[in-house]
C-alpha cells in the first residue's frame, strides 16, 4: 500500500494540508502509536493516505517557564519532559508520567503532542496534565486557540480538533510549594509496555495538614479523561486519613464503574483501581504504601 | 529474484470451492500464482501424519492455512495482486476446545479421525486402583497451560534457486533443521533426496520453531521456483509469523495422586489432551515425552497415564524448548506443592522423600542406573542458594507490611537427554585438517543460535589438538554430510559431539603418525595440544600442528575423516507405555523468590536460583547462557505470554500485545551448573538447552502461593489471575484456573 509523506515547513502549511486532504491523512508527531496501528492491517488504515510530519515543523520542542506557567511545544518529547530540571521541580508527576511510557527507544522518538493528540484512554502523560490543569493550544486556519485539557477530548481516540487545527503548545502551571503530587502506573510488564491502569495526583495543602485543593485524575479506566470531583471532595478541608484517602480512592471506582459500565474488565479494574489511588494519595502525601 | 506473498486463509474451517488466479496473474509485476495445483509431488506432509498442505486444497483447517501464492517482481507487487485472487469458500462449523474436540458431535478436523484425537500416549505401571485404596489422602487437581509463540528474533525467509539443467533446487533459509526441510522440499517437487541441496543461512533463533514450519515455507519457494524457473524470495512479516507457525501445545491436565500420611506416594493418575490444533505435525511426539515424563521425577509405584493430541480449527501446534515438558512440570511440581499443604510438610522434604536416585524405577519401567541420578543434588543445591529454608518458615502474609509480600517456590525434573525411542538417533560430523594446519569443521547438525558451532569446535580442537582459532565451523549444508538427524531435543553436544569427536580422532591418528616419524619418537608418546604435537614428558621435542599437517599433505595422507555416533539402544512398548525410554537423563531444579502486589495481582520474579547437572559442561560460559535465556524465557511463560487465539483468529500478532519477558522483567538469575559425568556424552557431557526452560512456571506458581496461600492452576500467572484467580481476557471462554 503507497503511502505519503509531506513534511510541512510551518504550522501554516501543515493545517492547510490537513485540512485539504481531510480525512485521509495523519498527522506524524513521533510516530510510536501511529506507524504501529497503520502496520496492524490495511483495514485498520481507515483512509489514511498521507502522514504529515510535525516532527520537522522548526521550534515545535521546547519547555520554557514564564512566571508561573511552563510552556511545552507538542514535539517535546518524553524524554526531555522527563529529565528536565524544569519539568521534574514544577510539575514532577509529569516528568514521572512522560518516564514511565514504553521504553528508551520509545521515549525519544514520541511526543507529548503526539501523546495527547491520539487520545488513547491508556496515555501516560494525560492523566497527569489533566491533574495539573493543563491547557492545550491549536493554531489552525481560522487562528489559534486555547482548550482546558479535558475539554480537548472527545472520545477514545478521538479529539475535538477541527479539521486543519493542530496542537502547538501544552501549557500548565508550575506547582505552587504546598502542593504535592504523585503518578502512579500498573502495567503487565516492566517495560514496554501499555498501562493497564494509572492514576495522577495533585493535593495542595493548608498549615494545618489539611487537604486545600485536590485533583484526581485516572488513565486507562475512563472513556475520557477527566477528574474526579467526587474523589477530590471527599479529601478537601479534611486532615488526610484512612478513611478520607479510602473514600476518595472508592470515589474513583465507583465514577469509574458509573461511567463505563460493567465491563469484561471491571472485577479487576474496580478494586486496582482503588487501591492505586489510594497509594498515589499516600505517594503525594510522602508516606509510601507498598 | 521473484518475491512471493501468501494468501491465506479466510476461514478457519472450510471447504475450498473454486480458487481462480487469472486476475491476479494479469496484474502488474506477476509472474505467478502458485497452487495446490501446481505441486508436482506430495500435496501434504508432517513427521507423523502427512496432513499438512503445502498448499490448501479441499479444506482449510486454521486461519494460517496458505491458499494461494503470488510472485512478482517485486514485493508491493506481489502483495497488491493478492487480494485478486478470488477464493469461494464454503463454512464449515468450527471447533476451538479440545474438550469440546473429544465431545460427540463436534466438527470433525480431518477425515479418518472421527473423535479428533490425533493420536494416544499410555503409560501403565502397577494397579493405580489399588495406590489410591492404599493412599491416605487423594488430590484430583486441574492444571492448564498456554498457547505460546518462540519469538525468535527474525520471522522465518527462504530462497529457493533452481537449478533447470539438472532439475534440482538449492534452498537458503533460517532453517532449523536442514535435512528435514530437504526431505519435504524433494517430496512436495517430487524428486530424490539429492535433487535438493538446503544450506543452513545464520540464524537469531528458532527454540523448536523453525521445523515444519520453515519446510513448508521451503517447499513454497521451490514449487515457485521450478515453476518460474528463477529464484524465489518468501519472508514472513511478524505478524504472518505468529498467526501461521505453530505453538507451544496447550494442555488441560487432569491429575489424580494419592499418598499415605506419612509422605509417600502411592498412585498417580493422569489424563491430558493436548491442543494440536489442525495439523498432526510433533504433536505425536511431544505428547510421547509428556507421557514418559509425566509422572515427574518420583518413585510411584502405580502410575496410568493417557495423553491426547487433539485436533482442532487453532493454530497448529508443535515442537517448542521444552517438547512436552513444561506443561505436565508445571502440573506435577504444582501438585507436589498441594499434596505437601495438604500432608503439612514441606514440599521439598516431600520432593526428597520421593524423589529418584540411584536405581529407582520411573513411570514406565526404566531402571535409572548408568549415571548418577542428581535428583537430590540439583534440589539442594537450588533451595540453598535461593535461602529455600529459612524463607520458607515465613507463613503467607507473615510479616506482613503493606501489600507487597515475598514468597519462595522451587520446582524439580528429570528429563531424558536426546530423542530416545522417539525415533532414529544417530548423526555425523566431518573434520578436514589442511595442509597449513587449519580446519575445516562440517557437522550433520546446525548451528541455531545456541553455541554449537563454538562447542563442536572445541571439541575438534581438543581431540586434534590444534587451536581453537584454526577450527572454521562451515555452515550446515545437505550437499556435504551424511543426514544426522533434527538439531533437536537438546542433542547437539551429546550426539553431534560424539561424531565430531570420533571425525577428529580419526585425523588426529594420521597426524600423530608423521609427527612420531618427524620426531623420532613412538606413536603412543605423542601428545598433542594447543597447536604443538610432542613427545611426552619431554620439554623441547615438539613440532607445530601446522608443520605436521603440511609433511602429512606432502606425503599424501588423507587428512580428512567422517565421524559418526549412533545412540545406545532404547526400547518403548506402545501398549503399555513401559520400556528404556532415553539412554540417559538430566536433572534439575530451579527455585523462585517472588514478590506479589496482592492489591494488583502483579508478580515480579526477583531472583532465580537454577541448577542443572549437565554431565560436564564443555563450556561453562555457554552453559550459563543457556541457563540465563531458559529463565528468561521461562519467566515469560509463567507470568507473561499467551497467544489469544479467539475462534481461530490469533489476536496477539506482534510484540506491542505478545508481551515476552525484557530485561527489566528478567530476574537476577544464579546459575548452578552441576557436573556428574556421564558415560556416554563426550567428556561426559550430556544435556542443557531445554531443562533450563522447563522449571520456573511452576516454581512461580509455588513462590506466588507461598506469598500469598492462593494457588493458581493456569498459566501465565497475570495479572488477573493472580488477583482474581481466573483469567479475564474476553477470549478466554470456557477456560478459567482456580476451579479445584
Amino acid at each position: 500500500m503507497n503511502l505519503g509523506y509531506a513534511i510541512p515547513e510551518s504550522v501554516i502549511e501543515a493545517g492547510r494540508f490537513l485540512r485539504e486532504h481531510h480525512g485521509e491523512c495523519a498527522a506524524l508527531a513521533g510516530g510510536t502509536d501511529l506507524m504501529v496501528r497503520l502496520r496492524a492491517d490495511a483495514a485498520e488504515r481507515k483512509g489514511v493516505f498521507w502522514l504529515v510530519d510535525l516532527g520537522r515543523i522548526p521550534g515545535l520542542a521546547y519547555i520554557r517557564s514564564e512566571g508561573d506557567a511552563i510552556r511545552i511545544g507538542a514535539m517535546t518529547t518524553h524524554d526531555a519532559l522527563a529529565r528536565t530540571p524544569v519539568i521534574r521541580e514544577n510539575a514532577p508527576l509529569l516528568a514521572e508520567a512522560c518516564a514511565s511510557v514504553g521504553s528508551p527507544q520509545i521515549r525519544s522518538m514520541g511526543t507529548i503532542g503526539g501523546n495527547v493528540m491520539n487520545a488513547s484512554p491508556a496515555a501516560d502523560s494525560i492523566p497527569a496534565l489533566v491533574a495539573l490543569s493543563a491547557r492545550a493550544r491549536l493554531e489552525g486556519p481560522e487562528g489559534a486557540r486555547e482548550v482546558d485539557m479535558p475539554d480537548l477530548f472527545a472520545g477514545p481516540y478521538r479529539t475535538r480538533a477541527k479539521p486543519g487545527e493542530v496542537l502547538t503548545e501544552v501549557r500548565v502551571d508550575a506547582l505552587t510549594p504546598d502542593c504535592r503530587s504523585a503518578f502512579v502506573r500498573l502495567g503487565r510488564r516492566e517495560a514496554l509496555s501499555i498501562a493497564r491502569l494509572s492514576v495522577a495526583v495533585v493535593v495542595r495543602m493548608d498549615e494545618a495538614g489539611r487537604v486545600k485543593g485536590a485533583s484526581i485524575s485516572p488513565g486507562a479506566c475512563l472513556p475520557m479523561p477527566s477528574r474526579v470531583a467526587a474523589a477530590e471532595d471527599a479529601l478537601v478541608g479534611r486532615v488526610p486519613c484512612e478513611e478520607t484517602v479510602g473514600a476518595a480512592a472508592r470515589a474513583v471506582a465507583e465514577e469509574m464503574v458509573r461511567r463505563t459500565g460493567v465491563r469484561w474488565s471491571t472485577d479487576y479494574k474496580r478494586p486496582v483501581v482503588e487501591a492505586l489511588t489510594r497509594r498515589a494519595i499516600w505517594k503525594a502525601l510522602g508516606r509510601h504504601e507498598g | 529474484m521473484l518475491f512471493a506473498r501468501m494468501l491465506r486463509a479466510r476461514l478457519p474451517h472450510a471447504r475450498i470451492l473454486r480458487v481462480d488466479t487469472r486476475q491476479a496473474e494479469r496484474a502488474p509485476g506477476v509472474a505467478a500464482v502458485v497452487t495446490h495445483a501446481d505441486v508436482p509431488g506430495a500435496r501434504a506432509f508432517g513427521p507423523v501424519h502427512q496432513d499438512m498442505p503445502v498448499f490448501a486444497f479441499a479444506k482449510t483447517r486454521y486461519l494460517g492455512d496458505g491458499v494461494a501464492m503470488v510472485v512478482a517482481e517485486t514485493d508491493l507487487a506481489a502483495e497488491r495482486a493478492l487480494p485478486l485472487v478470488l477464493v469461494e469458500y464454503e463454512e464449515l462449523p468450527a471447533v476451538f476446545d479440545p474438550e469440546e474436540a473429544v465431545s460427540k458431535g463436534a466438527p470433525i478436523v480431518h477425515d479418518g479421525f472421527p473423535d479428533n484425537i490425533a493420536n494416544h500416549h499410555a503409560v501403565r505401571k502397577g494397579d493405580v486402583e489399588a495406590g489410591f485404596r492404599a493412599s491416605d489422602i487423594v488430590l484430583v487437581r486441574e492444571y492448564r497451560t498456554q498457547f505460546v509463540e518462540h519469538a525468535y528474533i527474525e520471522p522465518e525467509a527462504a530462497v529457493a534457486v533452481p537449478n533447470p539443467s539438472e532439475g534440482s533446487v538449492t534452498v537458503y533459509g533460517s532453517i532449523q533443521n536442514p535435512f528435514t526441510a530437504r526431505r519435504v522440499v524433494a517430496q512436495v517437487l517430487g524428486v530424490s533426496l539429492n535433487r535438493v541441496r538446503v544450506i543452513q543461512c545464520a540464524m537469531g533463533g528458532s527454540f523448536g520453531g523453525k521445523d515444519d514450519a520453515m519446510s513448508c515455507m521451503c517447499a513454497r519457494a521451490a514449487v515457485a521456483a521450478m515453476k518460474t524457473g528463477r529464484p524465489v524470495r518468501i519472508v514472513n512479516t511478524r505478524e504472518e509469523s505468529i498467526v501461521e507457525s505453530y505453538k507451544r501445545h496447550p494442555y488441560v491436565m487432569r491429575y489424580k495422586v494419592g499418598a499415605t500420611r506419612d509422605g509417600k506416594l502411592q498412585a498417580m493418575e493422569i489424563h491430558i489432551l493436548a491442543d494440536a490444533g489442525a495439523y498432526a505435525s510433533m504433536t505425536p511426539f511431544v505428547t510421547w515425552r509428556s507421557a514418559v515424563q509425566a509422572a515427574g521425577p518420583y518413585e510411584i509405584s502405580n502410575v496410568k497415564t493417557d495423553v491426547y493430541g487433539v485436533f482442532t480449527n487453532n493454530t497448529y501446534t508443535g515442537a517448542m524448548r521444552g517438547f512436552g515438558s513444561p506443561q505436565i512440570i508445571f502440573a506435577h511440581e504444582s501438585l507436589m506443592d498441594e499434596l505437601a499443604a495438604e500432608l503439612g510438610v514441606d514440599p521439598l522434604d516431600l520432593r526428597t522423600r520421593n524423589g529418584f536416585r540411584e536405581g529407582s524405577v520411573t513411570a514406565s519401567g526404566q531402571v535409572l542406573d548408568g549415571h548418577r541420578v542428581s535428583l537430590a543434588e540439583v534440589m539442594e543445591r537450588a533451595a540453598d542458594a535461593i535461602g529455600y529454608r529459612e524463607k520458607r518458615k515465613a507463613l503467607p502474609g507473615d510479616a506482613k507490611t503493606g501489600p507487597i509480600v515475598r514468597g519462595v517456590g522451587l520446582a524439580a525434573s528429570y528429563r531424558g537427554v536426546s530423542l530416545g525411542a522417539e525415533g532414529v538417533d544417530a548423526t555425523g560430523a566431518i573434520v578436514s585438517v589442511q595442509q597449513d594446519g587449519s580446519v575445516y569443521l562440517y557437522a550433520g547438525l546446525a548451528e541455531n543460535g545456541q553455541g554449537l558451532r563454538t562447542v563442536f569446535s572445541q571439541i575438534a580442537a581438543e581431540e586434534l589438538g590444534c587451536s581453537l582459532e584454526d577450527v572454521v565451523f562451515m555452515d550446515t549444508d545437505t550437499s556435504l554430510v551424511p543426514d544426522g538427524g533434527p538439531t533437536v531435543a537438546s542433542r547437539s553436544t551429546t550426539m553431534g559431539g560424539n561424531a565430531v569427536r570420533d571425525a577428529a580422532r580419526k585425523v588426529r591418528e594420521t597426524l600423530v603418525g608423521v609427527a612420531a616419524e618427524m620426531l623420532g619418537a613412538p606413536c603412543e608418546t605423542i601428545v598433542s595440544s594447543g597447536g604443538e604435537m610432542s613427545v611426552a614428558g619431554e620439554c623441547g621435542r615438539s613440532v607445530g600442528f601446522g608443520e605436521v599437517a603440511r609433511e602429512a599433505y606432502g606425503r599424501g595422507e588423507l587428512l580428512a575423516a567422517f565421524g559418526w555416533y549412533r545412540a545406545p539402544k532404547v526400547s518403548w512398548d506402545e501398549e503399555t507405555g513401559q520400556g528404556k525410554a532415553y539412554f540417559t537423563y538430566v536433572y534439575g531444579c530451579q527455585a523462585a523468590e517472588v514478590e506479589v502486589d496482592t492489591e494488583t495481582g502483579k508478580v515480579r520474579v526477583l531472583r532465580v536460583a537454577a541448577a542443572h547437572d549437565v554431565g560436564r559442561a564443555i563450556n561453562p560460559a555457554t552453559v550459563e547462557g543457556q541457563i540465563y535465556g531458559g529463565v528468561a524465557m521461562g519467566t515469560g511463560y509463567g507470568t507473561l505470554e499467551e497467544v489469544e487465539i479467539v475462534r481461530g483468529v490469533t489476536k496477539t500478532r506482534n510484540f506491542d500485545e505478545y508481551l515476552i519477558a525484557t530485561s527489566m522483567d528478567v530476574p537476577e538469575v544464579v546459575p548452578i551448573v552441576v557436573e556428574n559425568p556421564d558415560s556416554y556424552g563426550p567428556y561426559g557431557a550430556k544435556t542443557i538447552g531445554e531443562p533450563t526452560c522447563e522449571l520456573l512456571a511452576p516454581a512461580i506458581a509455588n513462590a506466588v502461593c507461598h506469598a500469598t496461600g492462593k494457588r493458581v492452576r493456569e498459566l501465565p500467572l497475570d495479572l488477573e489471575r493472580v488477583l482474581l484467580g481466573r483469567s479475564l481476557k474476553a477470549a478466554r471462554g470456557r477456560r478459567g484456573s482456580e476451579r479445584a
